[in-house]
C-alpha cells in the first residue's frame, strides 16, 4: 500500500521511534518483523536453480553445488517446462507445507496492537487536544451526524467487528504465549 | 578490440533509435532520482551531499537501478508508473548505503555490519548509531512500506543477496581461506559469487516492482543481473586490486577477452529467451551501453591507476 507524500515524514519518524524505543528497552517483543524465511524455504518441496533455470524436487542430486536456489511450494503447468529430467517434479502432488506468512502477518499485527495500544491511545488523546485534532474531530462529528440511520448502523457494525477480531486475535496470541508453539490448552 | 567492433560481434543489435531513448530515460530518471533523494538526504544525513563525488555516485547508482527496474517491469508486463519509479530509486539508494557500510569503514565495522544486517533480517531491529545509518533505515522503512514484505520470493531474494554480500566480504577479509583452494576452485568460487551478488539483487529489485515472476523470467532476469556484475567488476578491476578485493574479473589473465566471451553467451541467452517487447530492448540496450562504458573505464583506469570514486554514467 502506498502512502501520501505528506504522511511520509511522520512515517519516517515513526519507523525511527520504534527502533529507538527498542534500543531503550521499552518494547518487550523479540521480533518486529522477520524477513528471514530460511527454515520455511529449506523445507519447501521444490527448489528452482535460477542460474540454470531448472526446477528440482528438494534434495535432488542433480542440483549443482552452489546453485542459487529459490524455494517453491506449488507448481503450475508452465513450470514443468523447467523440470529437472532426473527428479521430474510434478504439479499434482499435494503439499501441505504452505509458508505461514499470512498467519505471521496477523500475529505481527496483533503484537503491534498489543505493544502500542497504550501508546496509540495516549497519542490519540494528545492529538485530539491539538488544533488540527480538534478540527478533524469536528469534521468527523459532522460527517457522522449527517450519515443516515442505515449508514450509521453499517459503520458501527464494521467498527465493532474490527474490535471483536482484534480481541479474538489477542486472545489467541495470549493463548500461544501461555501454551507454547502449538497453542493447545 | 575497439568497443564498436565488440558491439557488432554480439548476437543482438540495437535499433538506431534505442540509444537516444535510453539517453532520454537516463536524463529524466537522473532528475527524478535527485528530486526524490535530495529531501531525504537533507533531512536525515545532510553531510552526504557535501561529499560531491560520493553523492553523485549514489545518484548514478539509483538512476541505473531505475533504468533496470523500468526494463524488468515492462518485461513482466506492467507499467513503470510513478510508484514503481519511487521504489526503484529507494532500492538504489538502499543498495548504495548498504554497500558503503560494508566497504568504507574498515574490517571491524564490516564484520559488525554483517551481524547487524543479519539481525535486521531475522528480527527487524537495527540500532541506529550514525546519520548515515539513520538515512539507510528511513529509506529501508519507506521501501518496505511499498510492498508486501512477506512475499516468499522477495524474502528469499533479500536473504540470498545478503548471503552473497557476506560471502564477498569474507573472501576479502579472509583471503587465506580462498588462497588455500586450488586456483581453478578459487576462480569458480569468485565467479559464482559475482553471479549471485547481482543476480539476487536484480531479482529483489524486480520483486519489489511486480507482484509475481514466472520461473522462466526469474532465470533470465537473474542472468541479466549476473552479466551486470561481470561488467561492473571489469570496470573496477584496478581499484578492486588496489583495495585488495579479489573478483573473478581481476583474477583472469585476459579480462577483456573473458568478458567478451561471457557477454556473448549471456546476450545470446537473453536475446532468444526474453519476450519481444519494449522491456527486452531496454534491458539489452542498457546492458550493451554498460558493457561498452565499462570497457572504457577499465582502459582508463589501467592508464592512470584506479581511483575508487570515479563516477561513470
Amino acid at each position: 500500500m502506498s502512502t501520501s507524500e505528506s504522511a511520509r515524514p511522520l512515517l519516517d519518524q515513526a519507523a525511527l521511534a520504534v527502533q529507538a524505543l527498542h534500543r531503550a528497552g521499552r518494547l518487550g517483543s523479540d521480533v518486529l518483523v522477520r524477513i528471514d524465511n530460511t527454515e520455511e524455504t529449506a523445507a519447501a518441496p521444490y527448489q528452482f536453480d535460477a542460474a540454470r533455470g531448472t526446477l528440482h524436487r528438494r534434495g535432488c542430486r542433480a542440483i549443482p553445488d552452489g546453485a542459487p536456489l529459490y524455494a517453491r511450494w506449488h507448481l503450475t503447468r508452465d513450470d514443468l517446462k523447467h523440470a529437472c529430467k532426473r527428479c521430474k517434479p510434478l504439479p499434482d502432488e499435494q503439499h501441505n507445507t504452505e509458508p505461514t506468512d499470512r498467519a505471521d502477518l496477523l500475529f505481527g499485527l496483533v503484537s503491534l496492537v498489543d505493544q502500542f495500544g497504550g501508546v496509540l491511545k495516549e497519542r490519540g488523546k494528545d492529538f485530539r487536544k491539538t488544533e488540527e485534532g480538534q478540527q478533524l474531530s469536528a469534521q468527523l462529528g459532522a460527517i457522522y451526524r449527517n450519515l443516515g440511520r442505515r449508514e450509521k448502523d453499517v459503520l458501527d457494525t464494521v467498527l465493532s467487528t474490527l474490535d471483536a477480531v482484534i480481541e479474538r486475535l489477542r486472545a489467541l496470541d495470549r493463548s500461544l504465549n501461555r501454551n507454547g508453539a502449538d497453542g493447545r490448552d | 578490440m575497439r568497443p564498436a567492433r565488440v558491439a557488432s560481434g554480439l548476437p543482438w543489435q540495437p535499433t538506431p533509435e534505442l540509444a537516444a531513448r535510453i539517453d532520454a530515460l537516463a536524463r529524466a530518471y537522473r532528475t527524478e532520482v535527485r528530486d526524490t533523494l535530495a529531501p531525504l538526504v537533507a533531512a536525515w544525513h545532510p553531510a552526504l551531499s557535501a561529499s560531491a563525488t560520493e553523492y553523485a555516485k549514489m545518484l548514478e547508482l539509483s538512476t541505473k537501478m531505475t533504468l533496470v527496474g523500468h526494463a524488468c517491469t515492462m518485461l513482466s508486463g506492467y507499467e513503470f508508473d510513478a510508484r514503481r519509479r519511487r521504489i526503484a530509486i529507494l532500492f538504489g539508494c538502499c543498495c548504495f548505503l548498504a554497500d558503503s557500510f560494508l566497504d568504507d569503514f574498515g574490517p571491524a565495522a564490516t564484520r559488525l555490519y554483517l551481524q547487524r544486517f543479519a539481525r535486521l533480517l531475522s528480527a527487524g531491529w537495527f540500532e541506529i548509531r550514525t546519520e548515515r545509518e539513520r538515512l539507510f533505515y528511513v529509506v529501508l522503512a519507506r521501501l518496505f512500506a511499498e510492498r508486501d514484505m512477506l512475499d516468499p520470493l522477495l524474502r528469499q531474494a533479500i536473504l540470498r543477496l545478503h548471503a552473497a554480500q557476506a560471502q564477498d566480504v569474507m573472501l576479502r577479509l579472509d583471503p587465506d581461506h580462498l588462497a588455500a583452494l586450488p586456483e581453478r576452485h578459487q576462480r569458480t568460487l569468485l565467479k559464482r559469487n559475482a553471479r549471485d551478488r547481482s543476480g539476487h539483487a536484480i531479482i529483489a529489485l524486480t520483486t519489489f516492482l511486480v507482484p509475481s515472476l514466472p520461473l522462466a523470467m526469474i532465470a533470465l532476469i537473474f542472468a541479466a543481473g549476473a552479466l551486470i556484475m561481470f561488467i561492473d567488476d571489469h570496470g573496477d578491476c584496478y581499484t578492486d586490486r588496489r583495495d585488495g578485493r579479489l573478483t573473478y574479473m581481476n583474477q583472469v589473465r585476459d579480462p577483456e577477452r573473458v568478458l567478451h566471451r561471457i557477454a556473448l553467451a549471456y546476450f545470446a541467452r537473453l536475446a532468444s529467451g526474453l519476450p519481444s517487447n519494449e522491456g527486452r530492448d531496454l534491458l539489452l540496450g542498457f546492458l550493451l551501453r554498460y558493457y561498452l562504458t565499462r570497457i572504457d573505464k577499465h582502459r582508463e583506469q589501467r592508464r592512470r591507476g584506479g581511483t575508487a570514486w570515479d563516477v561513470y554514467e
